[in-house]
């Protein structure tokens, strides 16, 4: 609340806690070491129970509550920027979006939406087909269906699940480090290929030690050569893709624009009005898609011919070296800015 | 708080309690229920015996069972069923229990504990424990099997159902049994009681020999006594392997259920029947943001539903009393308007909390509104109800749910030894199961108030059990009386933090109810026997001590019962006019004496119009009237003297404030010299008397009966006393050395001080 809110006065006390008391051993204290506790651990025949929660160590906290904020409200967010939901579509056509993509939007959100006279509007979530029965249970109800409780056979099933998840990320994981290594090896085979042609040719004269001196240095010069061949032919590639890239630009770049003010709104929880981020319907949001475009808004970046990340200034520095290389690489741009009519 | 356990049962709506047998008619062992299983079942019919000769005990499949549920004679009593039997008989085998009856007996017949998962309308209280008695055969053992119940309601309307359904009359062959009300006979073989009951049965006898079969249903509510005697019956289980344990839940948390319930033979998974409801789907929405008002929200929303969405009824949860009263009068407002401006259909509102009047919480039950006119929109019903609507009430034609996601919970700090309902976020299981309500009779929604994000993150998954919640004195001098000794060992589902248990022993310590070795003394073997807090308890046997047992009992009963002061909203200032009648310039217990005085003297039938006249509470009147005279019977049993001090003597008052010292000398808080706040003594808070007192700022020493947490911290409840009177009755816990330098602490040596200089001065005087 601002100035024009009630002031609460509050007097707390000298030790709100009562951490003497926690520090005292009192009565209690001595009977529940006399049984056989002690500090630190919790009650009880089984403390490694997974079902116990930190309640039974610290008992349960909770946070006292004088006002009627809704669940998940802060309360004090006068400072952020709200309503910018209702101006996307005006955003979205500014920034190039057809009308028709801006319909479907306003549409995919309306259908969203129950709204009525009081203003309460409301997102679609899951279906609650019963109050309990989740999927574990569920399996839990087939598997006593035949044969009483295999409780257990449940958990190993889950477990070799879980088992078999790990092992397919790890399998992932290695596989994708088998690539690399393939990769690693391809290119060392490739230089070995080329020092093994010399290899060779190094076989036949192999006696004189001076002139495998000088065929190394000669093989040393070959796979430069090699290399440099290498390196121009990604040069072309690079500037051929620029080249294509250079379309794509333009129109992400008019996207980015609307990215940036989407992403603006975006972190500004109470201007969520367009969805809140985890939503389980299938329909296309706004902001899913938002976050695949901003996923992509580093890469633009490094195809822009930065490839580490640059902060602040230089960055802004090194965009607009690129952009103008870019520019002075398209026939058509160079045109354009030269004013020269095309032929 | 003295008193919460009470208060929470008289919540529930009662009948006008029959004082127990056991209480009772403790001389004739014959009708002592706790004894009854001493004698033969002479009354068990030889018909019933004979329709069940073909079945042998553990058994018996459904296809037998069925066999003698068919008739034409009733197997319990001999005689011819009727009609309604059959009417009965046939919407039960309709229902989803049944049809894994089979799978039930043999797990049944297998196992000493079994895990039974139904959800609600899945038939399972209605159906289990009749399974289970055509199995257990209690005529041939003579053993009986009860099935608990959390709530006294619950246990009275089940077993009338129950009775309906086995067409006998309800007391005899099956009955129900609950505190201040026991409706059983030697006859009865099914018998329905809350969990409180059977584990004050439990102490008399710590066998439960009387049974043959103990059901533990809505065991997923997890009430102090529902946690206790499955711990108990953990250990029962041991002794008497031929006892079978059912525990019915229905949430999710089964498998917590298994694995506390599980033995070494299992794995330590006890086996599990899990059988589904009779459910609709429900949609659930959420809101795209937080709301900043949810009872704003809520009303919206409410109103939005009934413009906007078809035929069916609104379930509404909020906090508390005050808000749902204040809720109804915005709704029945708007909906009226809204019939008027928008020719919708007229909005019937009602109100739903645990004090309400039984016959307005019967009212809940009543169809939606008809059309206003021939042809118009049909009516809506809307139910604003606290989390009783939750599980425990079924309400039919529930169609939407709106959820804020808070409820009053019960919290206890034991630091500073506050037990206090305040309004937290609810759990993700509570969450689910108010949206469950939508889908009752057909596919509904649930308007949740909070965004999806929210639910998944600020929600804990499981409401927090009662045990840990709560303050445990009264607990473990339960437990003490059970025997159970080895508390840091004791099996519970969920075991309390360390320092409630603490907080509970040394409560116990200073009540003296617990020696120094921690062995029961014999006042908290007499205290034991109250169906009180501690501290009431003690209070209560050592009120003889001071000559004022009659005065102390009425106080005892009065805070044990709702608030008898009523103040509605719009007549504030008329409300404490009419309190002012009645005040007593030393606290607020002897003016709430005086009122039960005056409301004992008038006539018989104007207590309700002198009560509503005087803003008082007819109802927590009478109920407290009732609970005094059940408490009575208790210590007229302990041979308490009754005798008082005249009405004219001096020290009449003195000695009713003394006796409240003997109870309460833990809740004490002295007035600080500066401002007008107090200190707790020995916890050291600050607190302010609470603006409902007729207790003047300038007294020194007051003992309070309630702390209540809010922004501020507030006593209410208080009367003075005397620092001598402390240091008297409670020498240990007014040790002067236990008390750290401070106020306190030097008004204390100053009073010592006094109380030697008198000594002496008497001696003096004396010689």
């Amino acid at each position: 609340m601002g100035l024009a809110g009630p002031s609460k006065k509050r007097k707390i006390s000298h030790d709100p806690n009562n951490t003497k008391w926690t520090r005292s051993t009192g009565f209690g204290h001595k009977m529940l070491l006399s049984q056989g506790w002690s500090p630190g651990t919790i009650l009880g025949p089984d403390p490694n129970n997974p079902h116990h929660t930190a309640a039974s160590q610290v008992g349960i906290k909770v946070m006292l509550k004088d006002d009627n904020l809704g669940l998940g409200c802060r309360g004090n967010q006068e400072d952020t920027c709200t309503g910018l939901g209702d101006l996307q579509s005006l955003l979205g056509r500014l920034n190039g979006k057809t009308d028709d993509s801006v319909r479907s939007e306003e549409d995919t959100r309306r259908k969203m939406w129950i709204e009525g006279r009081y203003g309460m509007r409301f997102v679609k979530g899951e279906v609650l087909e019963s109050t309990w029965v989740t999927k574990e249970l569920r399996k839990d109800v087939e598997v006593d269906g035949k044969d009483g409780s295999d409780e257990e056979a449940k958990e190993s099933d889950s477990e070799d699940e879980e088992e078999d998840e790990s092992e397919s990320s790890e399998g992932r994981k290695a596989k994708s480090k088998k690539e690399k290594k393939r990769k690693d090896t391809d290119s060392k085979k490739k230089k070995r290929k080329s020092s093994d042609s010399e290899d060779d040719e190094d076989a036949d004269s192999s006696s004189s030690s001076s002139s495998k001196d000088r065929k190394s240095d000669k093989a040393k010069r070959k796979a430069g050569k090699a290399l440099r061949k290498a390196e121009k032919q990604a040069k072309k590639e690079r500037k051929e893709a620029k080249r294509l890239r250079k379309d794509e630009k333009r129109r992400a770049k008019a996207e980015k624009k609307a990215l940036k003010s989407a992403i603006a709104a975006s972190s500004a929880p109470s201007s969520t009005a367009s969805t809140p981020p985890a939503m389980p319907s299938a329909e296309p949001e706004p902001l899913p898609k938002l976050d695949k475009k901003s996923k992509s808004l580093p890469n633009s970046l490094h195809g822009s011919g930065t490839s580490t990340p640059i902060n602040g200034r230089q960055a802004l520095r090194s965009k607009w070296i690129a952009q103008k290389r870019m520019a002075v690489m398209d026939a058509k741009a160079l045109n354009e800015i030269l004013m020269i009519k095309a032929a | 708080m003295p008193g919460e356990r009470e208060i929470l049962d008289s919540d529930r709506p009662t009948k006008k309690a029959k004082v127990s047998a056991a209480i009772n008619g403790a001389s004739k062992d014959m009708d002592n229920p706790y004894l009854a299983h001493m004698y033969a079942p002479s009354t068990a019919s030889s018909a019933g015996q004979d329709l069940f000769a073909g079945l042998t005990r553990h058994q018996t499949t459904t296809v037998q069972a069925q066999k003698a549920e068919d008739g034409p004679l009733n197997p319990f009593t001999g005689s011819q069923l009727s009609k309604q039997y059959f009417d009965i008989l046939k919407k039960r085998r309709d229902l989803p229990v049944h049809a894994q009856r089979d799978e039930f007996l043999r797990l049944y017949h297998e196992n000493q504990i079994l895990v039974f998962v139904g959800e609600t309308g899945s038939g399972k209280t209605t159906q289990i424990p009749q399974f289970v008695l055509y199995d257990e055969k209690p005529f041939e053992t003579g053993k009986k099997v009860a099935c608990t119940q959390p709530r006294r309601v619950a246990a009275m309307s089940v077993a009338k159902r129950v009775a309906d359904e086995m067409d006998v009359t309800l007391g005899d062959e099956v009955g129900y049994n609950i505190r201040f009300e026991n409706n059983t006979s030697s006859k009865t073989v099914l018998q329905y009681m809350t969990d409180g009951m059977l584990l004050r049965e439990a102490m008399n006898d710590p066998n439960l020999s009387r049974y043959s079969c103990i059901i533990l249903d809505e065991a997923h509510e997890r009430t102090l006594a529902t946690d206790i005697l499955m711990g108990l019956l953990k250990e029962v289980a041991l002794r008497r392997p031929d006892l079978k344990i059912v525990v019915m839940s229905a949430t999710l948390d089964a498998q917590k259920f298994q694995r506390y319930f599980g033995v070494k033979e299992n794995d330590y998974n006890a086996p599990l029947l899990a059988v589904p409801g009779r459910t609709h789907p429900v949609e659930i929405f959420y809101t795209p943001e937080p709301e900043r008002d949810y009872v704003e929200a809520a009303l919206r929303t409410v109103l939005q539903i009934h413009g906007s969405e078809p035929e069916g009824d609104i379930l509404l949860f909020l906090t508390g009393e005050e808000e749902i009263e204040e809720a109804c009068k915005r709704l029945r407002a708007e909906g009226d308007e809204m019939q008027r401006e928008y020719d919708t259909g007229p909005l019937k509102v009602y109100a739903l909390y645990g004090t309400l009047p039984p016959n307005q919480q019967q009212r809940i039950f009543d169809p939606a509104p008809p059309p206003a006119r021939a042809g118009g929109k049909p009516g809506r019903k809307v139910v604003v109800s606290t989390n009783i609507a939750e599980t425990s009430l079924t309400i039919d034609g529930i169609v939407y749910v709106v959820d804020p996601g808070f409820s009053k919970q019960k919290v206890y700090n034991p630091r500073i030894r506050v037990e206090s309902l305040l309004v937290s976020p609810i759990s993700k299981a509570s969450a689910q199961q108010r949206a469950g309500r939508a889908g009752r009779t057909r596919p509904g929604k649930c308007f949740r108030l909070y965004t999806e994000d929210a639910f998944k993150k600020e929600l804990i998954d499981q409401t927090y059990p009662e045990i840990l919640r709560s303050n445990l004195a009264s607990t473990v001098l339960e437990l003490k009386k059970l025997g159970i000794d080895d508390l840091v060992h004791f099996d519970f589902m969920d075991p309390p933090a360390p320092e409630t248990m603490m907080r509970a022993l040394e409560e116990l310590n200073y009540l003296a109810c617990l020696d120094d070795e921690g062995d029961l003394t014999t006042l908290g073997r007499m205290a034991s026997e109250y169906p009180l807090d501690p501290a009431l308890a003690v209070m209560l046997i050592s009120s003889s001590e001071f000559q004022c047992a009659s005065e102390i009992l009425s106080i005892t009963a009065l805070l044990s019962v709702p608030q008898v002061f009523v103040r509605p909203s719009h007549k504030r200032k008329e409300a404490d006019q009419a309190k002012a009648q009645f005040a007593h310039p030393d606290g607020d217990h002897l003016t709430m004496l005086n009122v039960y005085h005056a409301f004992k003297s008038l006539e018989q039938g104007a207590g309700q119009k002198w009560c509503s006249d005087n803003y008082l509470s007819f109802r927590s009147l009478t109920s407290a009237d009732n609970v005094r005279n059940q408490l009575k019977v208790i210590m007229e049993k302990q041979e308490i003297d009754m005798k008082t001090t005249a009405f004219t003597d001096r020290n009449y008052y003195n000695n009713i404030r003394q006796a409240l010292c003997a109870g309460f000398f833990m809740q004490v808080a002295k007035k600080m010299s500066t401002g007008k706040s107090y200190k707790t003594v020995k916890d050291n808070q600050d607190v302010l008397l609470h603006p409902s007192t007729m207790l003047g700022q300038e007294n020194e020493w007051v003992l309070y009966n309630e702390f209540v947490l809010t922004t501020k911290n507030y006593i209410r409840t208080v009367t003075s006393v005397k620092p001598e009177w402390l240091m008297d009755i409670a020498p240990n816990y007014y040790d002067i050395d236990s008390f750290e330098k401070g106020e306190i602490k030097t008004a204390l040596v100053r009073t010592a001080e006094k109380i030697a200089r008198k000594a002496k001065l008497d001696k003096r005087l004396q010689r």
